[in-house]
């Protein structure tokens, strides 16, 4: 009997090593945290006949983690439960509710869960198998408890190394993300290098958002020549107003949630946007707002890291389209300006047509590339010799479109041989039709009588010309006619005058860059200045007089021209 | 560059699109522009084989992560099928199985469709 006795005893033994060694075996060799852990509970289960049992693991600190629940009310897998070991007494193999103290939730009472395996390894404390009563409610024998605390050892040994295992592939899983990561931006980086067309940006950085961040609303704004602009937007519904954006721009870190903004801002609420991300360069501040991720995963800081990367390169290549446009726009404008200047200057006669007696010259000098000044010298037949000078109003293309159109007109008319006076007012009736009211033009024109030396001429608003005699030294200014160019139809005829050309005598026809050119403070050299220049050197050539001028107004404004410097000079030689 | 294909085949109402090569940002606007053409033409469902395809980028992904709302608000899908074992993981990585369904085979994603 004795003997018999023995013999169940060491068959019941050796079957419970047979099971603890399989068991070892099978939780060794696998890596599956979750096979494991299922395992180990299972056979707890089973051995003690107990319906109820969970297996918390140690998340971090603060938290264990309910890692297996079976049976159990209120105690559900992943739930996390604030630390208890910290008051619990881990250095024995079996703690129970008492060891505890009040730190345990009721619910583990509630559930009749008394038993707490510790599982650890030499080093660390991994958790506990927690564990209720027999269903027949008989106490666990010394023998019950000293086989699970055996499998308890082994197993933590195989919970530590697969947990370990898991770790690694998370770490590894985390690692093929950021080479997934870099590989987004090199790919990006490259096509964004590649283009200047910023919808194609939009698209690719849209692409990258949408398959690396699953982010399908997105905003982004920037400053633009001292303005927010919406640079680019996806899936969001109407724009913020210039203060939002400014208020935006302000943002005084990397990245916020947008539930952590001071101030609600409704157009990010009513866009759902879900975050601000800052994207700085150089002085440069650009602001990347993103809706919710499409599988609802919550931003991390690795993503906001991710998305400045991202945002930048969007931000820089936005910048580079934006300057490269403004500066094609400046080199179109300059080579629309060239074109203008070269047609301005085939607008001027040259040579200047000769008249026997006669002896001319005539200068202009812009001061921008097309200017609003303009001069003419005309021959229609051999009698008659026709001088013009005017100045447009404005400057560039605007104003050298309207000087084009004088030049055709006159020269339209001067073959004609009609009044003088009549023919200013036509003129005038042209270049009011054809003009906003703006626009005006100051316009001297005369023609010389080649036979008879008179000129007969008509000033319509312009710097009257000065006529300058050598023997008597007398100055006559030449201002008969009526109103600028192009501010009224005519309404009161123009009235021509007439002068006869003596030997000697010298008209000088300028524009307002010469007799408005000032000194260093601000006085005009002025009318009265010219006149007396010019019978200071009336017996010189006509060329020379125009130089004697121009040196003498460029000496005055130490040749800060503020305008178009235009002269045209006639002298009778003969 | 090894390039990028696409050739489109149906099935009754089930539109195959085969692609083959590098999907990456510089050549995703083809695959956009041949699946707004679909959408366009009223096939809303497509099963893109990748069974060709090499390489995938996320702005490649970005295209179907584009247009998946859009097809599925008309009844439709986009099914996946036939993926090599390094796109699967950027899928997988990026965490495209929980928005899409991506099967071994074709067929499958057809008859999907068929006993809908």
């Amino acid at each position: 009997m004795a003997d018999s006795t023995k013999n169940t005893a060491d068959l019941r033994s050796r079957f419970e090593l047979k099971t603890l060694l399989d068991t070892s075996r099978l939780l060794i060799e696998s890596y599956d945290p979750d096979f494991i852990l299922n395992n180990l509970l299972l056979i707890t289960m089973g051995k003690l006949f107990t319906t109820k049992g969970a297996i918390l693991l140690r998340e971090n600190d603060d938290y264990f983690k309910v890692a297996k629940s079976k049976g159990l009310k209120g105690i559900k897998e992943d739930q996390l439960i604030e630390c208890i070991a910290d008051t619990c007494k881990t250095d024995k193999p079996i703690s129970n509710l008492d060891d505890f103290g009040d730190n345990l939730p009721p619910v583990f009472e509630a559930n009749g869960i008394n038993t707490f395996f510790n599982i650890k390894t030499s080093s660390r404390h991994l958790g506990f198998l927690c564990i209720g009563a027999k269903v027949n409610k008989n106490p666990y024998t010394p023998d019950e408890l000293n086989f699970i605390e055996n499998l308890v050892i082994i197993s933590a040994v195989a919970i530590s190394n697969s947990l370990l295992i898991s770790d690694l592939k998370e770490t590894n899983r985390e690692l093929d993300k950021k080479i997934q990561e870099l590989n987004t931006l090199f790919d990006i980086s490259k096509e964004l290098n590649a283009t200047v067309d910023r919808a194609q940006m939009l698209n690719i950085f849209r692409f990258a958002l949408l398959g690396q961040m699953l982010i399908r609303k997105f905003f982004f704004i920037m400053m633009m020549d001292g303005k927010p602009i919406v640079a680019t937007k996806h899936g969001v519904t109407d724009e913020p107003t210039d203060e939002q954006m400014e208020e935006l721009l302000k943002l005084d870190r990397d990245f916020i949630f947008c539930s952590d903004l001071p101030v609600e801002v409704p157009f990010l609420v009513d866009n759902e946007i879900a975050a601000l991300v800052r994207l700085k360069f150089q002085n440069e501040t650009a602001i990347l707002g993103v809706g919710k991720r499409a599988n609802k995963k919550p931003f991390s800081s690795s993503d906001f890291a991710y998305l400045v990367s991202l945002g930048s390169l969007a931000f820089l290549s936005l910048q580079k389209s934006f300057l490269l446009e403004s500066r094609i726009e400046q080199e179109r404008m300059q080579e629309e300006l060239n074109i203008a200047r070269t047609i301005q200057t085939t607008l001027f006669p040259n040579p200047l047509p000769k008249a026997t007696g006669y002896d001319i010259a005539a200068l202009n000098v812009p001061s921008r590339e097309v200017g609003g000044d303009y001069y003419d010298v005309l021959k229609p037949n051999e009698n008659q010799l026709y001088l013009a000078i005017a100045d447009v109003t404005g400057k560039g293309v605007p104003a050298s479109l309207l000087m084009a159109n004088l030049q055709a007109i006159l020269h339209i008319l001067a073959p004609l041989n009609m009044d003088i006076a009549e023919s200013t007012a036509k003129v005038n009736d042209i270049i009011f039709n054809n003009t906003p009211s703006d626009k005006f033009i100051s316009f001297f024109w005369g023609w010389l009588d080649l036979d008879t030396d008179e000129f007969h001429y008509c000033n319509a608003g312009h710097n009257p010309p000065v006529l300058a005699n050598s023997k008597s030294k007398k100055v006559e200014l030449l201002s008969d006619g009526g109103m600028l160019l192009g501010a009224l139809p005519t309404l009161t005829p123009y009235t021509a005058g007439r002068v006869k050309l003596e030997i000697g005598e010298v008209v000088v026809m300028f524009t307002d860059g010469i007799s408005e050119a000032m000194d260093a403070d601000e006085n005009e050299y002025g009318e009265e200045r010219l006149a007396d220049c010019v019978a200071k050197h009336v017996e010189k050539s006509a060329s020379e007089i125009l130089d004697a001028l121009v040196k003498e107004v460029t000496t005055f404004c130490n040749g800060n021209y503020g305008d178009d410097l235009t002269l045209l000079v006639i002298k009778k030689t003969a | 560059m090894s390039g990028f294909e696409i050739k489109l085949r149906n099935d009754s109402d089930v539109h195959v699109l085969e692609i083959k090569g590098e999907l990456d940002a510089h050549t995703a606007p083809t695959l956009e522009d041949e699946i707004t053409a679909l959408i366009d033409q009223g096939n809303h469902q497509i099963v893109v084989n990748f069974a060709g395809l090499n390489y995938i980028s996320s702005a490649g992904l970005g295209v179907f992560m584009a247009y998946i709302e859009v097809v599925r608000d008309l009844g439709g899908d986009i099914k996946f099928s036939n993926m090599q074992p390094n796109i699967y993981n950027v899928c997988d990585l990026l965490g495209f199985p929980t928005l899409y369904d991506i099967v071994d085979e074709e067929l499958e994603a057809i008859q999907k469709f068929n006993n809908q």
